[in-house]
């Protein structure tokens, strides 16, 4: 080290102790100072930033490095040290502006800060005390870029929950910086991680959203999910305020704008002048380019992204803002057909009058329901909260309709043959006859809705019934009457069974 | 000109990308991500050629970057035609379309851009940075000029006018100046009118040395400001350093290197020879 060090009695000097120490005591959170170091790093085009936090001995020591332009004697001495005093103040391509935010780092009462600085061949060394007190020396060893290094007396649990507060700040802050930012945690058993790139991509994680780029501007939106929506605010990629706030009705966004600064706590945003530009832009994007990309993804996704398609459709009928097109073929059916809002209501009868059905899967009786002129969704797709939404009440097809397919049984055969006076086909039952033994049919194997046992017609036994199995390898002779009798009970039939029945039964039973 | 065989050659783009991530490159430098993409094209050889490399800098040939946003460019046009060969099992058509495929995922460097915006708006003044970075082909070399600039009272510009401007003035000027120094070139652009020099920083990538543990990559670092209150020179490259005309302004001139682990010893031993303290970054090679 050469003999060029300067004694300092103060970042604030002695009148503006107090308030420095009041301005440490309102950062928001006390690893505050991981994004105000990283933004003095990105200030300074930085092209990789590195946040490596370590146990050494009884320090845990939290150290930011970059390779940044560096600062010179001037800035150290008229700007970083001077409270509210910034280089940047008047900059619109950095980021810093209040020239308060080195002082964050003192919020974890470091024990010792040392900051090594380089810039056009000069290497410098500013060494913090705990006191705020200062030396600022020439250093002869050549660097590059900025390096800052917190000792803070803190080991085992304690420093590991600093150390893993860095870790979230680092990931908090940084995740969408415009410039490679790593960390690292090791040297402890109680933490350690990395290490591990800083980056997210810069979106809102919303199906059809909308991306806006201009000079000093960069916005995602989407239609949001939940209630108010939630947004964020950046500077550069640094986090700047994220939470649930209604700035644009519906609407969930993050965006980026040389506009938005913090305030000088750090826990919001700025609702000046710049902000307001912001969100009047950002409403203007969510009128004129937000609609288009929304529905645009709703109707490619349709038949070709069934998940996409989905979430889409979830948050059209979630959320109040988004108002879909009448005509836009947007409803999948159960078995793929398209349909547009208008079709819902369509035609003399319309849907509200014919009624519309949901069923998990296509099959026979979706299949029937469908050609008989109605609806039918599926029972866990979003296009159930659409129709909820518009008012559209929807039912279980297969509570709704009964549909056997008729086919042959010898034990019903022989029902149907014998003189007992009941015309009866097997078949096997799909909807809402399912589970029962036996149905009345006006029309043996047609659509029918569901109005409840008994009726009178034909008797369909579903011959795929438990009792009916049961029977089949029994002798015809007594399996037929006897599954006569169980057809009866389960369906409540009270009167006596006709002569010709207890004559078959008699028989059958003296042979036995 | 020198040749490397396809393997050869391809092993030393990947270490001079290797390089690249090692130099640490701030914002005064050509994106080093880029510039590792583009090279990323250049490692991939048309088959059966070498790599041709500029033996005066030992970066690839000027043709080697210009082919990959060519061949890049007609690759959706060859590729279908390559596709009949290619199922009869014809093996240079195979060959040639999986060099195609290879190039698609690459995103080539643009020849040059201008970047200008607006640093600070003052009641009387303005001040702008224009950012210009430029593949200079014919050396080859790949630099970015950083130009801090204030418009001198009674000519205001917007920053579309000063878009404009520097996308033809400096353009052209850039041409005569690129081979300028950056104190040479704040000399010329002071005599433009209505704008003063604040600033011009100069970063390039490039020459690299030959080590038998693969390339020593050089960045070069140059700023010129009338702030700077200081002279700083360490280029061992350098066989002449011009100092500024014009005595108010101050000057800096800083090299690095990022070499193979197995070759910083040597290098080291190189510079010390020369009496430069260069700073020396390594990579695994």
């Amino acid at each position: 080290m050469s003999d060029l060090s300067h004694r300092g009695t103060s970042v604030a000097g002695p009148p503006a102790e107090a308030a420095l120490d009041a301005l440490i005591g309102q950062f928001s959170e006390r690893s505050a100072f991981v994004r105000e170091l990283v933004q003095n790093s990105l200030d300074a085009g930085s092209g990789r930033i590195e946040v490596v936090v370590r146990q050494q001995g009884p320090e845990l020591v939290i150290e930011v490095v970059d390779d940044g332009e560096g600062m010179n004697r001037e800035i150290i001495e008229g700007y970083l040290l001077t409270l509210f005093r910034s280089s940047k103040e008047d900059d619109l391509t950095r980021i810093g502006k209040f020239g308060v935010g080195f002082v964050s780092l003192f919020a974890v009462r470091p024990q010792l800060v040392v900051l090594d600085t380089a810039r056009d061949g000069l290497h410098w060394r500013v060494v913090f005390d705990a006191d705020h007190t200062y030396t600022l020396v020439e250093v002869d060893e050549p660097f590059e870029g900025t390096a800052v290094r917190l000792h803070v007396g803190l080991s085992g649990p304690e420093a590991a929950a600093l150390a893993e507060e860095v870790h979230h700040a680092v990931h908090y802050w940084c995740r969408y910086a415009h410039t490679e930012v790593w960390t690292e945690g090791f040297g402890s058993e109680h933490f350690g991680w990395g290490p591990e790139q800083v980056h997210d991509p810069f979106t809102t994680g919303l199906p059809g959203e909308v991306l806006i780029e201009e000079p000093g501007l960069r916005a995602v939106l989407a239609y949001a999910r939940s209630d108010p929506p939630v947004v964020g605010y950046y500077n550069r990629g640094l986090t700047l305020l994220e939470r649930p706030e209604q700035a644009v009705p519906g609407v969930s966004f993050r965006v980026e704008a040389a506009d938005l600064e913090h305030t000088v706590t750090r826990d919001n945003v700025r609702r000046d002048d710049g902000f307001r530009r912001v969100v009047r832009r950002l409403r203007r994007a969510a009128s004129e380019s937000l609609p288009s990309a929304f529905f645009g993804a709703l109707q490619q996704s349709l038949g070709t992204e069934p998940d996409q398609h989905q979430a889409l459709l979830q948050i059209a009928a979630a959320n109040p803002v988004v108002r879909i097109p009448r005509d836009l073929p947007v409803l999948a059916t159960v078995d793929g057909r398209a349909l547009a809002v208008r079709d819902l209501r369509a035609g003399p009868l319309g849907v509200r009058s014919r009624g519309c059905f949901l069923a998990d899967a296509p099959d026979r009786l979706t299949e029937a329901i469908r050609e008989a002129g109605h609806l039918v969704f599926r029972t866990h797709g979003a296009e159930v909260a659409v129709l909820q939404r518009l008012g559209i009440d929807a039912r279980p097809a297969h509570e709704a309709w009964e549909l056997p397919e008729v086919v042959p049984h010898a034990l019903v055969d022989a029902i149907a043959e014998a003189s007992w006076g009941l015309p009866c086909v097997g078949a096997r039952f799909v909807g809402a006859a399912v589970g029962r033994l036996a149905i009345y049919q006006s029309r043996p194997s047609a659509l029918e809705r569901w109005r409840g046992p008994p009726r009178r017609g034909t008797l369909v036994i579903d011959t795929e019934h438990a009792v009916c199995r049961s029977l089949a390898d029994r002798r015809q002779d007594l399996a037929a009457p006897l599954l006569l009798l169980a057809v009866r009970r389960s369906l409540g039939v009270r009167t006596e069974p006709s002569a010709e029945w207890l004559r078959a039964l008699e028989t059958a039973l003296e042979s036995a | 000109m020198t040749t490397l065989d396809a393997a050869v050659g391809t092993r030393w783009c990947r270490q001079l990308q290797a390089a690249l991530r090692a130099l640490r490159l701030n914002k005064h430098f050509p994106p080093w991500a880029a510039v590792a993409g583009h090279l990323d094209g250049v490692a991939h050889l048309p088959p059966g050629q070498p790599l041709r490399l500029d033996e005066a800098t030992l970066l690839p040939a000027p043709d080697e970057w210009l082919r990959v946003g060519i061949d890049r460019e007609l690759a959706p046009e060859l590729l279908p035609r390559l596709r009949a060969a290619e199922a009869a099992g014809d093996q240079p058509s195979i060959d040639k379309a999986a060099y195609l495929r290879a190039l698609c995922d690459v995103q080539p460097l643009p020849p040059s851009s201008v970047r200008t915006s607006l640093v600070h708006e003052g009641a009387d003044r303005a001040r702008f940075e224009v950012v210009v970075d430029r593949l200079e082909l014919s050396l080859p070399r790949l630099v970015r000029w950083t130009f801090r600039l204030e418009e001198t009272a009674g000519d205001r510009f917007t920053v579309a006018e000063l878009a404009a401007r520097a996308s033809e003035v400096f353009a052209q000027r850039l041409r005569v100046i690129g081979t300028q120094p950056v104190a040479a070139a704040a000399a010329l652009l002071q005599t433009e009118h209505g704008l003063a020099v604040l600033e011009v920083v100069r970063g390039e990538i490039g020459p690299a040395r030959a080590h038998d543990a693969g390339p020593c990559l050089s960045a070069l670092l140059s700023r010129a400001s009338p702030h700077l209150e200081h002279t700083a020179v360490d280029d061992p490259l350098a066989e002449q350093v011009l100092a500024p005309a014009d005595d108010s302004l101050g000057y800096s001139r800083l090299r690095k290197w990022a070499v193979p682990e197995a070759a910083r010893a040597d290098h080291l031993a190189w510079l010390a020879s020369l009496g430069s303290r260069n700073l020396v970054y390594t990579y695994r090679s």
